[in-house]
């Protein structure tokens, strides 16, 4: 016979604000034979016990401002006093506090004063869970203003890509979750005006509440997950170590001030946290991430033969001694599967050209993201100009002295820097040949005639 | 009063300080006040660790002793006076209260 779980974990999905909650729910367990045993910031340890009644309170104590001691003399204070009263503690999780009573008649509650209860609630967990919103809100919004229109280099990885587009749905998110903080506020100090008590509430209905509110970040965290697994398999893994690092540093700044004060003994440390995590987040805004993981991060080195090499003619001679400066970068997005850009110097006296090669998913995202390109500085060709009759494509466009071209034709794009001419028929024929009229470029190399 | 100290004293802040007249713990507080009032008023564990907290940093108690598990607290002078003038005010509410309903008792 399969033999009883023992022990059991649980996950939290309830809000720290819904506390008085999860009381019912404890007590439930209880009734079912599983009991407290420990808890933290995540999810609840279970203990196969006896079905039996068992009251439990959870209460939010005010943690002294510092930081790292484990079991500050006022919580074991605080403790003594719940104990003394007859609630016997279990564990902590954060700020809240779960205590027990076996005895038939539940002890004194250990919050008797309303107007008491709802200052510890506001400055333990509301202030805190409302000024993180608010920060967060301002964050984003100085993001959306930078990331709309989406721009070219959004839409040349899935990460950025998915950023992107669902900053704003996250921006609604967090407005959603402030005015439901202003809501609990609000309905809390309605209680303390006329007196009522703060029952506990229903598990039910603020589990569903969670849910509810946490839908939407799981949502974005496994889309961006997803975004980050794609770029990592994909080749584009400057992206993500970019984006993995931050989280990474900012942990490290955190255990290695535990650490710091752990060794030294440093009680009020709030102010070593707080400089450490600073200097490193500044560190971290003030170097870009290619110099923590090079330039682009993307392949480089000798162009591939699958990709076209345009040598020869109206490009001049590709010098085999040059080959060490010869750059190439590929990327690819869900939205732009295809994406490489060469750079190599043709020679000394006629300076260096490079293109890129762009093919979307669709003629659309293509269209939009020869905008985007040439909204930056760039526009087309008036309709009477000479080039429009040369080129047999859809939109050709430039940016300033005429010799950085955007040719649109179908799903691709091709964008072309460099002194040359762009009425030059052999050049037409070589682009239009090599990008716009094959399906697949197959090892193909122009040469000098 | 300076800005976020106790102004009005509520039912359990007036009695922890009447009770802290005399050298007290924590529990004893609790026990106190319960036997003192007849049960009427009740401080839970949580509510007089909060006001202890609050009154040691407003300087209206301090630590008397410190013992092994048990701090005891005891009322200062500047308790002291802000006790004193929240009796004040509550007997001139009563004085006020029995001015106009005795008048009323007696028409």
């Amino acid at each position: 016979m399969k033999s009883k779980e023992k022990r059991k974990r649980v996950a939290w999905n309830i809000f720290e604000l819904d506390y008085k909650a999860m009381e019912v729910y404890l007590e439930d367990m209880a009734l079912r034979g599983w009991m407290l045993k420990e808890t933290n910031l995540f999810y609840a340890t279970f203990e196969r016990t006896d079905p039996k009644k068992v009251h439990f309170t959870v209460d939010v104590f005010e943690i002294p401002k510092y930081k790292g001691e484990k079991d500050p003399v006022e919580a074991k204070e605080y403790r003594d006093l719940c104990e003394a009263a007859g609630w016997n503690y279990i564990d902590g999780k954060g700020y809240l506090q779960f205590f027990y009573s076996e005895a038939e008649k539940p002890p004194k509650p250990i919050q008797t004063d309303l107007e008491t209860e709802a200052r510890i609630v506001s400055t333990s967990i509301w202030n805190r869970r409302v000024a993180s919103v608010i920060v967060s809100i301002l964050i984003l919004t100085s993001l959306l203003f930078s990331h709309f229109p989406i721009g070219p280099e959004n839409l040349m990885n899935n990460t950025n890509t998915l950023l992107a587009l669902m900053l704003p749905l996250f921006w609604v998110y967090l407005i959603v979750v402030l005015v439901y903080l202003v809501l609990v506020r609000y309905q809390m100090q309605k209680k303390v005006d006329r007196q009522e008590i703060f029952e506990s509430r229903n598990y039910g209905k603020a589990r569903k509440r969670a849910w509810f509110l946490g839908v939407i970040p799981l949502f974005l965290g496994v889309s961006f997950a997803a975004g980050m697994l794609g770029d990592l398999l994909g080749g584009n893994q400057g992206i993500v170590i970019a984006l993995v690092g931050t989280p990474v540093i900012i942990l490290a700044t955190h255990l290695a001030s535990r650490w710091i004060q752990k060794d030294q003994q440093i009680k009020n440390d709030n102010l070593l946290y707080n400089g450490l995590t600073i200097v490193l987040l500044l560190l971290i805004l003030i170097l870009p991430p290619s110099m923590i993981i090079g330039e682009k991060g993307r392949g480089q080195g000798p162009l591939p033969e699958k990709y076209p090499l345009l040598s020869g003619g109206p490009w001049g001679d590709f010098e085999e001694e040059a080959a060490e400066e010869f750059r190439y970068y590929t990327q690819s997005s869900l939205l732009v599967p295809e994406y490489y850009e060469v750079r190599y110097p043709v020679n000394q006296q006629e300076g260096i050209y490079n293109y890129a090669y762009y093919r979307a998913i669709s003629p659309g995202v293509a269209e939009y993201l020869y905008e985007r390109l040439l909204d930056e500085r760039g526009q087309d060709f008036r309709e009477d100009h000479p080039i429009n009759s040369l080129w047999d494509v859809e939109r050709i466009g430039f940016i300033g002295s005429r010799n950085h071209v955007f040719i649109l034709q179908d799903d691709k794009i091709l964008q072309i820097r460099g002194n040359l001419d762009f009425r030059d028929e052999e050049l037409i024929e070589d682009v239009e040949r090599l990008f716009f009229r094959s399906s697949q470029q197959e090892g193909v190399i122009v040469t000098s005639p | 009063m300076k800005n976020g100290q106790t102004r009005n004293l509520t039912e359990p802040m007036y009695y922890i300080l009447l009770i802290l007249t005399n050298p007290h713990h924590g529990y004893g507080i609790m026990q106190k006040v319960h036997t003192f009032t007849e049960g009427r008023v009740e401080i839970g564990a949580g509510t007089l660790y909060s006001l202890l907290s609050k009154f040691t940093a407003e300087k209206l108690i301090r630590i008397d002793s410190v013992g092994e598990r048990k701090k005891t607290y005891v009322i200062t002078e500047k308790g002291r006076d802000v006790l004193e003038k929240e009796y004040q005010r509550l007997q001139r509410l009563v004085r006020d209260g029995d001015r106009i309903l005795t008048r009323e008792r007696q028409s």
